[in-house]
């Protein structure tokens, strides 16, 4: 087995029983009960509301999770698995070991990224499961099939402008030991990003505002140009996290372990 | 000519414009137990870390294995092992999945885990999370993942840390076994320097980031020169009668002490002979702290 795929299957066995592993299900599936409990409770009200309650309810829970749980899910992740060497400060034996440093880093970047990727498997699998059920308990929201376009295409699109975001995350996370730090960086980040996100000149520039923006891009009528601003974003997004993850790579390779 | 397993060329190491390490030579020769002594904050650890790649030295060069660390790390790496201060480990993990993960990094055979938990007497709990061990016990997987794949050279910093006297006795035969039945040569640092003394075959000592003394254990033994001690009543009497002698006695501890070889029977006749009552009569070593401290006249280990 080569080298790196050996160091990506031991960041893979660190996860195990930690809080980053369990907040992949917690915080998607906790935007999935939030969606369901106003579906379920508020069904007339919805009924009366719209015609088209499973696109509404998606919708919902898209922008929920993009707003507001994914920044902090990505922040929070990131320190958790930093935070797995920083304790005990395992890095002094980790990195007295043959494999070339970069290797790590780029493997917990790996499994930050999985971590992330499979957190919004969950989203769509719990939206759609409580969809399902909202069909059946509660005929009068009419909800007689279950399109995924809606889903689908803005959960592509955030789980790839995501990416940058994500790749400074790690970095930041990874650079200095405290916890509160690398948190205290994220949320200062989503609420930057928050503000952007309404600026045609710089929210497909924010790393924090790329998501929101493809997928208000991406559901905007008006998309005639040459480039449309969704696929804009997603190029500045992958291109950004590619330059954040080098970036990150060659800085921690010649830091002092001390 | 001696096979060197470990050899740096005047190397320093500054942290923000303070010295740490200044200009250390260090000769480690295959199959030895070499012990790097100091009192604390004499650069052992940050020595330990430049050995290991994980910090880089301001000046001069390193050389383990022949080769240079800076073009050969991987290589140098996969042949050492190592324990810095604390054991570093993964406590939501068993002890098991611990060396697991160094295992599969250093591409081993399964066997090898058993080999090493049997080596260092973790076997009945290696299924426990390591959250649950004391610290004696983490020390001891931390070993264990030191030692894993027959590696030819241990760094060890202050290995005996957090153990309890049978814990130390158990290390101590460890590391003395290990050149001769696993051909490991062993570099450990101690401030505790009874430790070491019974396991070391060389001896480097650094104070204030310099080193003082380099050599063969029996080296460092030469300059333990015995003493003389007497428990003598009236004692200014009898230091007077003993510079009547030739002998040059010093009050220490309530007790006179003769520095160098004396022959303790003319001592003793010559007291006894003047009417002095001698309740105490011993030649006793320098201890190594003695030798230490003359050395570096540290005040404190």
């Amino acid at each position: 087995m080569p080298m790196l795929l050996r160091v990506l299957t031991t960041e893979v066995m660190k996860i195990k029983r930690t809080l980053a592993l369990w907040m992949v299900f917690i915080a998607p599936l906790f935007v999935v009960l939030l969606n369901f409990l106003v579906g379920y409770f508020g069904a007339d009200q919805l009924a009366k509301r719209s015609q088209d309650v499973w696109a509404m309810t998606t919708r919902q829970s898209v922008s929920l999770w993009t707003v507001l749980m994914m920044p902090l899910f990505l922040t929070l992740e990131t320190a958790l698995l930093a935070g797995v060497e920083h304790a005990d400060r395992n890095w002094k034996s980790l990195l007295a070991l043959p494999p070339p440093r970069w290797m790590f880093y780029v493997s917990k970047l790996v499994v930050a990224t999985g971590l992330l990727w499979t957190a919004h498997l969950v989203l769509v699998g719990g939206t759609i499961t409580s969809g399902a059920i909202l069909s059946v308990s509660k005929p009068v929201l009419k909800i007689h099939a279950l399109p995924l376009d809606g889903l689908l295409s803005p959960m592509l699109r955030i789980s790839a402008t995501a990416l940058c975001a994500t790749a400074i995350q790690h970095w930041v996370s990874l650079r200095w030991q405290s916890f509160t730090g690398a948190m205290g960086f994220g949320m200062c980040a989503m609420v930057t990003g928050f503000m952007a996100v309404n600026s045609p000149d710089y929210g497909p520039w924010v790393p924090w505002s790329m998501s929101m923006y493809a997928i208000r891009a991406g559901s905007s009528a008006a998309v005639t140009a040459a480039m449309d601003p969704s696929s804009r974003v997603l190029l500045v997004g992958i291109a950004g996290a590619l330059v954040a993850a080098v970036s990150g790579a060659i800085e921690f390779s010649r830091r002092e372990i001390n | 000519m001696p096979d060197r397993i470990i050899r740096t060329a005047a190397i320093s190491k500054s942290f923000r414009g303070c010295p740490a390490v200044r200009g250390v030579s260090l000769e480690v020769e295959r199959g030895s137990v070499y012990a790097f002594l100091g009192p604390n904050g004499a650069g052992k650890t940050t020595t330990i870390r430049m050995l290991l790649g994980l910090l880089r030295p301001d000046h001069g060069t390193i050389e383990l294995f022949g080769q240079s660390l800076d073009r050969h790390r991987a290589e140098i790496l996969t042949k050492t092992g190592s324990l810095v201060e604390t054991p570093s480990v993964y406590t939501h993990l068993s002890a098991r999945e611990n060396l697991e993960i160094a295992r599969r990094i250093l591409d081993l055979p399964r066997s090898e885990i058993d080999r090493v938990l049997a080596l260092v007497g973790l076997e009945n709990r290696s299924r426990h999370l390591v959250r649950t061990y004391s610290l004696g016990m983490k020390q001891r997987l931390g070993l264990a993942l030191a030692l894993l794949g027959q590696r030819e050279l241990l760094l060890l910093d202050e290995p005996m840390n957090g153990l309890d006297p049978a814990g130390m006795n158990e290390m101590r035969s460890l590391i003395r076994d290990l050149p001769g039945t696993h051909g490991v040569t062993v570099v450990l640092s101690s401030h505790l320097l009874a430790e070491v003394d019974q396991v070391a075959t060389h001896v480097g000592m650094l104070s204030q980031g310099e080193m003082v003394f380099q050599g063969p254990a029996s080296a460092l033994d030469r300059l333990r020169k015995p003493r003389l001690s007497i428990g003598v009543d009236r004692v200014a009497a009898a230091t007077s009668r003993l510079a009547e002698h030739g002998w040059t006695a010093d009050l220490v501890d309530e007790r006179l002490v003769i520095a160098g070889e004396v022959d303790a029977a003319a001592v003793n006749r010559a007291l006894v002979e003047h009417g002095h009552a001698v309740s105490h009569l011993a030649v006793e070593s320098a201890t190594l702290e003695d030798v230490f401290l003359s050395m570096t006249k540290a005040e404190v280990l």
